[in-house]
């Protein structure tokens, strides 16, 4: 997992499954990737089966602004390379993640501009973040009823912890999403665009879980699996010693029965 | 140049039959495969690197209905040609 693949390795990969010699492997490999350039250079499209397609694109230049000065450039015109998965790949390589589906979600409240955008790393990264911030806001916002609100959380959140004891991976995470939720109670009789953005964040923590569940429960079965082969195994042995005993010494086990 | 001219020009820079090429070609996108499936990035010199990235899930809005939907998460293959590749075609 996570290694880089260079073509020395590949090279001896090549060998050893195929059993191609050193020269063989570093030529298939060499001028497989050096036509695909020469075909770009001449033809500037190569599709190749398996991979996927290779393609030249023009660019046409365009006004953009040096990082490092602040001045502004022009990025001349130029062609690059662009690489489109094979389809078939595509779906191999996403097979892990193959059983997600889109979610339509569902939204009670009219829509607002604000809510357009809800990035992901923002709800699911920074909860605690977010949770702070808000709980910050309010006190801003607030003045004077600033002392008896972290009171109020105090007790939600053990409330809730007594609740849910039994669940083991109940951290930080909901702790602060119980703050935000106790907050979104607060506020969601002035502004009622909030709550989808909570029940967002809630179907994304939830599915988060099931994965999670998910990858246990597949160890578990690997685990039971090696189980019943031990098991089986054993018995197996059992039943061939006492064959074993049987035809050797049958006067031995008449001896034992009767 | 689509896959049969590919194979056939490969053919002609191996010296080699059609039959043995695409054989050739099949056992590296083959092996090419597999590494990047494990979650490996291959790295060819003077060409570049294939390397497969996690994409977190997201939400997203279809512009027409407004509809809202939750995007789950991917792996997907990308490809980053080399610096020098890159030059040559500028």
């Amino acid at each position: 997992m996570n290694e880089k693949l260079y073509k020395e390795e590949f090279r001896n990969i090549l060998k050893r499954e195929y059993g191609m010699s050193e020269r063989e492997a570093a030529d298939a490999l060499n001028k497989f990737f050096s036509l695909v350039i020469k075909a770009l250079e001449e033809e500037r499209y190569v599709k190749i089966k398996g991979l996927g397609i290779f393609k030249l694109i023009d660019v046409e230049s365009r006004k953009s602004v040096d990082v490092n000065t602040g001045e502004g450039i022009e990025i001349p015109e130029h062609r690059k390379i662009s690489y489109t998965v094979d389809s078939s790949l595509k779906e191999l390589i996403n097979r892990p993640f193959a059983h997600f589906e889109v979610i339509e979600l569902k939204q009670d409240s009219p829509m607002e501009e604000g809510m357009v955008e809800v990035q992901p790393t923002d709800i699911v990264v920074d909860d605690e973040k977010v949770a702070s911030e808000n709980l910050e806001n309010t006190e801003m916002e607030d003045g004077v009823e600033v002392k008896e609100e972290p009171v109020v959380v105090e007790d939600a959140n053990g409330g809730v912890k007594t609740d849910i004891e039994a669940e083991e991976e109940i951290s930080e995470k909901n702790e602060s999403e119980d703050v935000e939720q106790t907050e979104c109670e607060e506020s969601m009789d002035e502004n009622r665009p909030f709550q989808p953005k909570e029940q967002v964040r809630r179907k994304l923590i939830d599915r988060r879980e099931n994965w999670r569940e998910m990858e246990l429960e597949m160890e578990k079965e690997e685990r039971s699996n090696k189980m019943t082969l031990l098991t089986i195994s054993l018995f197996m042995f059992l039943l061939m010693l006492m064959g074993l005993l049987f035809i050797l010494a049958p006067e031995f086990l008449e001896e034992i029965f009767y | 140049m689509n896959n049969k001219e590919f194979i056939e020009a490969y053919s002609r820079d191996l010296g080699c039959s059609t039959t043995e090429a695409s054989a050739l070609a099949e056992r590296i996108v083959s092996v090419l495969t597999r590494e990047l499936q494990e979650g490996n990035s291959v790295c060819i010199q003077d060409f570049g690197t294939f390397e497969v990235k996690k994409k977190m899930e997201r939400i997203s809005v279809i512009p027409s209905t407004q509809q809202r939907i939750l995007v789950p998460p991917k792996l997907v293959l990308g490809f980053k040609p080399s610096v020098g590749l890159k030059e040559k075609m500028k």
